[in-house]
């Protein structure tokens, strides 16, 4: 090729470098990505709601699966029998799987022995908003509660590769045959959506606590608003000692447990 | 007797060409109306919709899709009429008064070959 012209591409490659460049520098919302900056102790802007959970795991019986069956059924949740196809909003786990950070040396016998609830955290700092190219998953802005637009969700499951928790469910099948009992109010999903607990904002709408809550015996969880000092979500908070899941990731959970 | 041979052909030629023209413009030839189609428009007259019967048959998929968006990401649940009525934004407001998906729904969307999915996951009751 010729000299001059080889200069010329060259010149005009660089060019257009700095010139992307400068115009990244000058509009920062245009450029690659935005990190927030997540600390663990971080709060979420004061006086708008922030929906959250209290587990206490002392009252809740290993056995009982009141919660996990009020849950399902009002939100009309598959049945599968291979875990490859579970559906789940809220489920029981041992301990080291929901709390795998936590000491693992002389572990009591009870804690080893006994299942931990788990559902979606609904995170302050929510990794499956930031995964989804779609924005079907988004945070509300009213009330914290991580919601999912199933129209929207195009089941990349970049979401469920997001998040710590494994908090989210993929329809592999056609849900409709796996439901028990069919609860008309509320609709299904569609085989290729993925799928998740969202704090019953259906319930919440009619200002009803959620179906778990409602549904445990022994009063072992406690919903309300993490941003109100004087709700009974926050005395307990303030009375005892507490866990996040997984809090190291700076995810900042809404669901805390009482150990 | 090559000349007949050569008039034959064009007649084939020229009448096939003419039957062709005929048959695939057949469909435009057609004068009149589009078939109307039984219409029911609402169990319950006692209440009014949203907006005019013209609107709705027109915008009612616009209408739908502002619902969601502003019930789903805006938490705005209720929709309020020009003249002050209000309404929950929900499928099954529609379904109220608009009862039998089959007959309501199906009648229109069979006839415009429109193929929506809403029944996939929703539920009429």
């Amino acid at each position: 090729m010729d000299e001059q012209r080889r200069e010329f591409i060259r010149k005009t490659g660089l060019g257009v470098l700095a010139g992307l460049g400068a115009v990244s520098g000058l509009f920062p919302e245009s450029s690659m990505e935005s990190a927030v900056a997540s600390t663990s102790s971080g709060d979420s802007a004061s006086g708008k709601t922030r929906w959250g959970m209290v587990i206490d795991t002392r009252k809740c019986r290993g056995e009982c699966t009141r919660c996990i069956d009020a849950c399902h059924e009002v939100h009309n949740v598959p049945k599968f029998d291979n875990a490859k196809d579970e559906i789940k909003w809220i489920w029981k786990s041992p301990f080291e799987n929901v709390f795998p950070g936590e000491s693992k040396q002389f572990v009591s016998e009870e804690t080893r022995e006994k299942s931990y609830l788990a559902l979606c955290n609904h995170c302050d700092n929510p990794p499956c908003v930031r995964a989804c190219p779609t924005q079907a998953t988004f945070k509300r802005r009213w009330d914290g509660i991580v919601a999912m637009d199933y129209h929207r969700c195009i089941g990349c499951r970049f979401c469920m590769a997001a998040c710590p928790y494994g908090a989210r469910s993929f329809n592999w099948r056609d849900p409709r045959p796996a439901i028990k009992k069919m609860d008309p109010s509320y609709p299904t999903r569609e085989r290729g959506v993925v799928e998740k607990c969202n704090f019953c904002s259906e319930r919440l709408a009619r200002n009803m606590q959620p179906a778990c809550v409602e549904a445990c015996p022994e009063g072992a969880l406690t919903f309300g608003d993490l941003n109100d000092e004087q709700s009974e979500i926050r005395v307990l908070l303030d009375r005892n000692h507490t866990l996040q899941r997984k809090s190291e990731l700076g995810t900042r959970p809404s669901v805390f447990y009482i150990i | 007797m090559r000349r007949m041979m050569k008039i034959k052909e064009q007649i084939l030629i020229f009448g096939g060409l003419a039957l062709f023209l005929f048959v695939a413009t057949y469909a435009f030839w057609q004068e009149g109306e589009a078939k109307k189609i039984r219409r029911q428009v609402a169990k319950s007259a006692g209440e009014e919709c949203i907006e005019s019967r013209e609107y709705m048959r027109e915008n009612h998929m616009l209408v739908l899709d502002e619902w969601r968006h502003s019930a789903v990401r805006e938490g705005d649940r209720i929709h309020v009429t020009p003249d002050g009525r209000e309404f929950e934004k929900n499928m099954s407001t529609c379904l109220g008064c608009h009862t039998g998906k089959q007959f309501f729904c199906y009648n229109c969307h069979q006839y415009a070959s429109v193929k929506p999915n809403c029944w996939g996951c929703h539920q009429a009751q």
